[in-house]
């Protein structure tokens, strides 16, 4: 055995074990035959390929197993899901900036605005048509175009909110960043050459549309002082409640329900919301050291958001379901097998 | 996976398998030699390929065999491959033909494409309706 064919068993360890089972001596012989006379070790182009094989593999490639299968589809729904959230999130920032632009005499607005720089104010547009952007080519099976959509948003976002800023980053920009920086991650993994097509387009179109059309009103009331007639507090309540208790009180809802038939969807919103659980540490400091009483009892759901406790809320209640939709797949093929 | 979506690599591989089987080094050669040295798969990208193929039912198992100690596996084109083959060159050959046609027509020479070998010929007309 050359000290080559040695090296590139070893490279062929890359891959996943079922796989080399069924393929490494083949492709051993492959490699064997077209290496040069004399060649001691693996190109990197031959590793890098390999590399990226065994990643695609890994990711629900055909040839690859069924948990990869699973796998795969866990990061192309946690890329979109993340591209939505994080779409709708800059979505309801541009529009919320608006209204406080239009609403605002123009020497007043340039006074409350001044940390939107022009630089900002450029990213605070591109970055909900970069994000839905992504989506909606990714559903609609523009790969190459949404997959580089996902993974430019990443460092724009970062952009965003890290060189753009005058003031400190807040900790609801880490959790913004860490979702973006999962999400283009998840893209990269998730579709890959052999990914298959998103099924049922235009229920995730709609989806995309219908979360638009509740966003901005509620940014809007967040952020306009007098809004539809509605008095400062009613609005400001009726958004912060929709951001903080009945948005993840709906993906509680739906990821609860669909646990009923698999743990597929359980698990992807829970991945997704992992980045929320980075608000924890800093915004339960308060509590922990009991210094703030009433200004969290006085604005519960403002606080329950920034606090991070509903992300945790729901990490929690999605972990259980995931768990409990595993339990039932168990238990169904237990009884197949009975 | 449709006709727009498979990339030059694909086509290529399917090509190299039209008139025989062949194994994975073999491919590798045929796609070289078919793009004159521009086009050298990796392993990754072969077998890559030649899975989705395998699966899709463009290409079969033809047979396996050890050679100087080596293991190699046959693969030959299916019908379903071969019409899947003969419409991505339907596809291509019109624009082909039309650009081949009018860079002729604008005095540019192609040396390396025959007349009748792209189908040219018979499709003259495109060139003068352009």
């Amino acid at each position: 055995v050359s000290t080559l064919e040695t090296r590139y068993r070893r490279m062929l360890m890359l891959l996943p074990a079922a796989y080399r089972e069924r393929r490494g001596e083949e492709m051993l012989g492959t490699l064997l035959d077209g290496a040069e006379p004399g060649r001691r070790r693996p190109r990197m182009d031959e590793v890098a390929s390999l590399a990226a094989l065994a990643v695609r593999l890994r990711m629900g490639a055909p040839g690859g197993s069924r948990r990869s299968v699973v796998t795969g589809e866990v990061a192309r729904r946690v890329t979109l899901v993340g591209l939505f959230g994080l779409g709708l999130w800059f979505c309801a920032v541009g529009v919320s900036g608006a209204t406080l632009m239009l609403s605002l005499p123009y020497w007043n607005a340039f006074e409350v605005l001044g940390p939107l720089t022009s630089g900002s104010v450029v990213f605070g547009v591109c970055l909900p048509l970069l994000l839905l952007g992504g989506y909606v080519a990714l559903v609609l099976g523009h790969r190459r175009l949404g997959r580089s959509l996902a993974i430019v948003q990443a460092p724009s976002v970062v952009v965003q909110l890290l060189v753009l800023k005058r003031y400190g980053v807040f900790p609801e920009e880490v959790a913004l960043i860490t979702m973006s920086v999962m999400v283009g991650a998840a893209a990269v993994l998730g579709f890959h050459r052999g990914a298959p097509k998103i099924p049922a387009p235009r229920k995730w179109l709609t989806v995309a549309a219908v979360g638009i059309l509740v966003v901005s009103p509620m940014a809007v009331l967040d952020t306009y002082p007098n809004p539809f007639g509605l008095g400062p507090h009613v609005a400001y309540s009726l958004s912060q409640i929709t951001f903080a208790v009945v948005a993840p009180l709906l993906v509680i809802g739906f990821g609860v329900l669909r646990a009923r038939r698999s743990a597929l969807w359980p698990t992807v919103l829970f991945v997704a919301g992992l980045p929320t659980l980075t608000l924890l540490p800093h915004n339960l400091a308060p509590f922990v050291g009991n210094r703030i009483v009433n200004v969290y009892a006085e604005n519960w759901s403002s606080n329950l958001l920034l606090s991070g406790l509903d992300g945790l809320v729901a990490e929690t209640v999605l972990a259980a379901a995931v768990l409990w939709a595993l339990h039932r797949r168990r238990a169904a093929a237990r009884v197949i097998e009975a | 996976m449709n006709t727009s979506t498979r990339t030059e690599q694909v086509f290529l591989i399917l090509t190299a398998l039209v008139d025989e089987p062949r194994h994975g080094y073999g491919i590798v050669q045929e796609v070289a030699r078919l793009s004159d040295g521009r086009t050298q798969l990796k392993v990754g990208t072969l077998y890559g390929a030649l899975d989705r193929l395998t699966g899709e039912g463009l290409l079969a198992l033809d047979r396996e065999s050890v050679e100087a100690g080596r293991l190699r596996r046959y693969y030959r084109l299916t019908d379903a491959g071969a019409a899947a083959l003969a419409s991505d060159v339907e596809r291509l050959a019109g624009p082909l033909a039309t650009a081949t046609a009018r860079l002729r027509a604008r005095g540019i020479a192609l040396p390396g494409l025959g007349a009748t070998s792209l189908g040219v010929t018979g499709l003259g007309t495109a060139g003068g309706a352009a």
